[in-house]
């Protein structure tokens, strides 16, 4: 059968559902993540065309939607961690173990710019040094956001002793 | 616990979280105000790019003698004429090949489906379906539109020369040359992502399926899937680490072939032609032997054009090229040559 090349339309049918879940993770709130992927999609529909590896367009899909929410960092201006984690109800709606669970209510109270990086090297698999070049910050930031991250995750659940990894 | 408890633990909530349906409606607005947003940027770019060039064109006359005006482009040029008929795009419009030369045509073009019965099926920029006759040397006859409105997603079966669409309405709707009307399909239950006559692969969030009478099976994301294709009641399946054949009929693995491939199913779907790390090979879907076609470094939106002949794309600094190869010989042929770089086969 002859048929087009993978389109716009197609891939976004196909990937739709592994990039919510990576933006779900960046985000840590089901509305934000569909916002966030919808308005990276947007970008990379628009720039279709040019995208020559369209099996790298997973990965521009990501950057988009790590750029935008660096954005919105900035925009909120300095990071504060609260008490409080939003999008609590969707809490039940996760069927994962219960210290999954505890865990990743932790993680959602880190600043964005920590969990991203731990969403990045831990699930994504980026190497520093590439997670340095996604989150447009150096090598040193990557290392230093992942210690911190790791330490307020150990200071919040004592008994899971969480020990550092290494590159 | 180590760290690794942190990888374990994201993992387990990203693949339990619940995926929402694509909202289309705000999407389609989201990618409105993306493409305004950017118009708009272009414009200001080319404002005060035309800004600085004429602030330097006044201050280049004041000091250097008039020169005749450079050459603003090169012209596309035809290197030789196509074994096979073939349609591609150049700026925007169709271009046909065939025995007699190449056909500059004015039919707005995107993607070019493929010939069937002398008719070129292809879809322009606006989702239009349009088939253009095409006698044996190239000529192209007079466009004409194959169904009113637009269609989402169009598919050619080689095979049987049956066009499939997803229209407007979201139906899955088929025609034959020759057929006077439509047939309507049962309507889909999923997203469609290939069709052929007998057989599908849907899309949903779960991932994809290869659906057949009788048959479901799920297929593997291998790292994100990259393309795709149905033909001779074989699926060819790649994903970003591997290239997958499946026999579509029963849903049985026939073989697989490490790396990130692109290209397509011959008619029989005996063969696969594809480029992947700079070389051009055609693959046996039986068995994944792996033959090496010597000429262009690369190829993408590959079309089988014959029983035994493909075309394909090479991006150049020069441009692009078009070349057309035959699976027999494992020979290329430079058939077309354009240095404004916007020649292509399919979006």
């Amino acid at each position: 059968m002859a048929s087009t090349q993978i389109g716009f339309s197609e891939f976004m049918a196909a990937r739709w559902g592994p990039l919510y879940r990576t933006a779900y993770l960046l985000t840590g709130d089901r509305h934000e993540a569909e916002d966030l992927l919808q308005g990276a999609l947007a970008r990379t529909c628009v720039r279709w065309d040019s995208i020559r590896d369209k099996g790298a367009a997973d990965a521009y899909v990501r950057r988009a939607m790590v750029h935008a929410a660096s954005r919105q960092w900035g925009k909120r201006g300095r990071e504060v961690v609260t008490d409080e984690v939003p999008d609590l109800g969707h809490f039940g709606g996760l069927d994962v173990r219960a210290d999954h669970l505890a865990l990743w209510a932790e993680i959602r109270r880190l600043p964005p710019r920590m969990r991203a990086t731990l969403v990045l090297r831990y699930v994504e698999d980026l190497t520093e040094a590439a997670t340095a070049h996604e989150l447009g910050c150096s090598v040193g930031a990557v290392k230093s956001q992942t210690h911190h991250a790791l330490k307020r995750l150990r200071a919040a659940l004592p008994d899971l002793q969480l020990a550092e990894e290494t590159s | 616990m180590s760290a690794t408890e942190i990888r374990e633990t994201l993992k387990a909530v990203r693949d339990a979280a619940v995926v929402p349906t694509v909202d289309r409606v705000a999407f389609a607005r989201r990618v409105r105000a993306e493409r305004r947003r950017r118009t708009a940027a272009r414009a200001a770019a080319a404002t005060a790019v035309a800004a600085s060039v004429a602030a330097v064109a006044g201050v280049s006359a004041s000091v250097l003698p008039r020169d005749p005006a450079p050459p603003t482009s090169v012209a596309a040029a035809a290197v030789a004429d196509p074994e096979q008929l073939v349609g591609f795009v150049v700026d925007g419009h169709l271009v046909v090949g065939g025995s007699g030369g190449y056909h500059v045509t004015s039919v707005p073009a995107r993607n070019v489906l493929g010939v069937v019965d002398e008719l070129l099926v292809l879809t322009d920029g606006t989702g239009a379906l349009v088939g253009v006759p095409v006698a044996a040397d190239g000529t192209p006859g007079p466009e004409r539109r194959l169904l009113p409105g637009a269609v989402a997603y169009a598919w050619l079966d080689r095979g049987d020369g049956t066009v499939y669409v997803v229209d407007e309405l979201g139906r899955l709707r088929s025609w034959r040359p020759g057929d006077g009307r439509w047939t309507t399909q049962p309507s889909p239950q999923a997203d469609l992502y290939l069709v052929d006559s007998g057989h599908q692969v849907e899309s949903g969030p779960g991932g994809a399926t290869l659906v057949a009478d009788g048959l479901r099976r799920a297929l593997p994301s291998g790292g994100g899937i990259t393309g795709g294709g149905l033909a001779g009641s074989v699926l060819a399946w790649e994903t970003t680490r591997q290239l997958r054949f499946y026999d579509a009929d029963t849903g049985r693995r026939l073989a697989r072939v490490p790396g990130q491939w692109s290209g397509a199913l011959s008619t029989d779907g005996r063969s696969y032609a594809g480029s992947q790390d700079g070389r051009v090979s055609v693959v046996d879907t039986r068995d994944g032997a792996v033959t090496d076609v010597s000429g262009p470094a690369g190829l993408d939106g590959v079309a089988w054009t014959g029983d035994a002949t493909f075309v394909g794309r090479e991006r150049t600094a020069d441009g692009a090229t078009l070349w057309e190869c035959r699976a027999d010989t494992l020979s290329c042929t430079r058939l077309y040559a354009d240095p404004s770089g916007t020649l292509q086969l399919h979006s």
